[in-house]
């Protein structure tokens, strides 16, 4: 009977934690979102896009999305005085683990949250994740230097107003807005985060995968520079004199010269 | 609207913005005989191209303005090819000599500091030193005679005793070959040192220590900045894969443009006036460049790979 007890209790411990985790599972698979497009081509024409966010959330919640991608190592250079009168390079400094993309897109309910200790969800997770060569640079000044540089660019940034809010049934409400995709964004995948927060706690994420592919003649160009190089740099300059001659002719024709 | 995407570059540009400055760029190596890195390269870094690519795809982009300068000046009569091949040896063999120069010096460390500190001396004198000698052109002043001869006599008699002595029918000179072969080393370094064609110190070298015409002098510039610019373009693309071509095809079409009517100012301006304006412009460079180095910049670091 004693066993019995005890088998029970344990019994009924396994089955709350069964039913938690999994309720929690089941919280977590309802924060769903959509990106649109999910897959941007980069043509002859392109100026950077949008992609539109769309996605259900509890009411009492807020939605933060992150794209990120291609981490790495980053070279820069270090400015600084010499002979305490000219401002010029004065060092090489290597940033380590930082993605070359780093975009955070809220509500303006998130606006002094993002950074906050509990979220850590915008250039502070950033900031805490990177090393830095020579380690004894000042890590705080430089990476805040490093990001005035890429938001300058257009490859970071944290947009605090890019989200709307619309009411749903089931206590739940509707999230929709954009990410800005700058022109430098180089082709290749990113992940694009949902954090949904709430009470200044993280209660559940989801993921998405965003691809930039180059097409048509940027994507031409590209395999050429890249594949033959030697072809690809001959035939600029062929094409470049010939360009030079045929003005050169035009010119002539119309009696320009004089 | 209007926008290109550059794939090798990796940003997109306003077509028009970028066709408006080659045509700038082709314009001034028309009037000056100059390839214009120096003053397109940094232009390009500022629209957003990245440093390596802006360099390189600029090298393209001058092959084809220095074809439609060059071919322009040699139906003028204003090109001298022998000396202009001699400058181009010269040119090459001091370029891999800068080369070397420039890793030596990145070794030692504050190598950015003595490439600046070179533009702003070469810069600045260069320009002062034109600006000055065509101001007193203009004017029609001329130095007291006596000093005049002595120096012209000293440096002429320098110039005879040298060996190899040859003709050149174009320039209207008689010199050793050597000086060409030096100079064009000379400047060939501290093109390498300061990433630039060189043309706006291989000009005022020809005008004032070859002595030759400043109608040839432009078109001869041309000549060798063509070849210069060619290697440059296929060794980027080569090595560095940094040679956007749709940017220099951009650039290309305002700039041959740009050449043709530079070429036809040049033939409308006295030799004063364009030694003139192109000092006023090495000295905006130069101002520029100081103001760079004096100022506090916006932002405390840079991507590696620019100047």
């Amino acid at each position: 009977m004693e066993i019995f007890k005890v088998s029970v209790r344990h019994i009924i411990g396994l089955w709350l934690i069964i039913l938690l985790g999994s309720s929690s599972l089941i919280y977590a698979s309802e924060f769903k979102f959509d990106i649109t497009p999910d897959h941007i081509n980069i043509g002859t024409f392109y100026n950077g896009t949008k992609v539109k966010v769309k996605g259900t959330i509890p009411a009492g919640a807020d939605a933060v999305l992150r794209v990120s991608g291609h981490y790495g190592h980053i070279p820069l250079k270090k400015k600084g005085k010499i002979a305490g009168l000219l401002w010029m390079n004065i060092g090489d400094i290597t940033l380590k683990n930082v993605p070359e993309v780093f975009l955070v897109v809220s509500s303006s309910n998130m606006k002094d949250k993002i950074d906050s200790p509990a979220l850590n969800l915008g250039y502070k997770y950033l900031e805490k994740m990177m090393d830095i060569e020579p380690e004894n640079e000042d890590k705080t000044f430089i990476f805040k230097e490093f990001v005035k540089l890429l938001e300058k660019s257009g490859t970071y940034g944290i947009f605090t107003n890019n989200l709307t809010y619309s009411n749903k049934d089931n206590n739940l409400k509707e999230f929709s807005g954009y990410i800005p995709i700058p022109p430098k964004m180089k082709q290749g995948s990113y992940k694009v985060e949902l954090f949904v927060v709430k009470d200044n706690k993280i209660i559940g994420q989801g993921e998405r995968e965003l691809t930039l592919k180059q097409v048509g003649f940027p994507a031409l160009v590209s395999k050429l520079a890249f594949d033959y190089p030697l072809i690809y740099g001959i035939g600029a300059v062929i094409i470049a004199i010939f360009a030079g001659l045929v003005m050169g002719i035009l010119f002539k024709g119309k009696g320009g010269a004089h | 609207m209007f926008h290109m995407y550059l794939p090798i570059a990796g940003n997109s540009v306003n077509i028009l913005l970028i066709f408006g400055l080659g045509g700038f760029v082709g314009l001034l190596s028309g009037i000056f005989g100059v390839g214009g890195g120096f003053l397109m390269t940094p232009l390009l870094i500022m629209f957003g191209i990245p440093p390596t690519v802006a360099a390189a795809s600029d090298s393209n982009q001058i092959v084809g303005a220095s074809t439609s300068g060059t071919l322009a000046h040699w139906r003028l009569g204003n090109v001298d090819f022998k000396m202009g091949i001699l400058l181009l040896i010269g040119g090459i063999i001091g370029g891999t000599l800068g080369v070397q120069i420039i890793k030596i010096l990145r070794a030692m460390g504050n190598a950015d500091f003595l490439i600046k500190i070179t533009y702003v001396i070469m810069l600045g004198g260069v320009g002062a030193y034109m600006f000055i000698d065509s101001l007193k052109g203009l004017r029609g002043q001329t130095q007291p005679v006596t000093t005049k001869k002595k120096k012209e006599s000293a440096y002429a008699r320098f110039l005879k005793s040298l060996p190899f002595q040859t003709r050149f029918e174009k320039s209207g000179i008689e010199i050793s070959i050597l000086l060409p072969l030096i100079f064009g080393s000379f400047v060939g370094i501290l093109a390498a040192i300061m990433g630039v064609g060189g043309g706006f110190i291989m000009v005022p070298v020809m005008v004032y220590m070859l002595r030759m015409p400043m109608h040839v002098v432009v078109g001869t510039s041309l000549f060798q900045i063509l070849f210069t610019c060619i290697d440059v373009t296929i060794m980027q693309a080569y090595a560095n894969h940094t040679v956007d071509f749709v940017l220099a095809l951009l650039l290309l079409l305002g700039s041959t443009l740009g050449a043709q009517i530079g070429t036809i100012i040049n033939k409308h301006l006295k030799g004063d006036q364009i030694k003139i304006l192109l000092a006023s412009l090495v000295l905006i460079v130069c101002v520029k460049m100081l103001y760079g180095l004096l100022v506090a910049p916006e932002i405390m670091v840079a991507l590696k790979g620019g100047h």
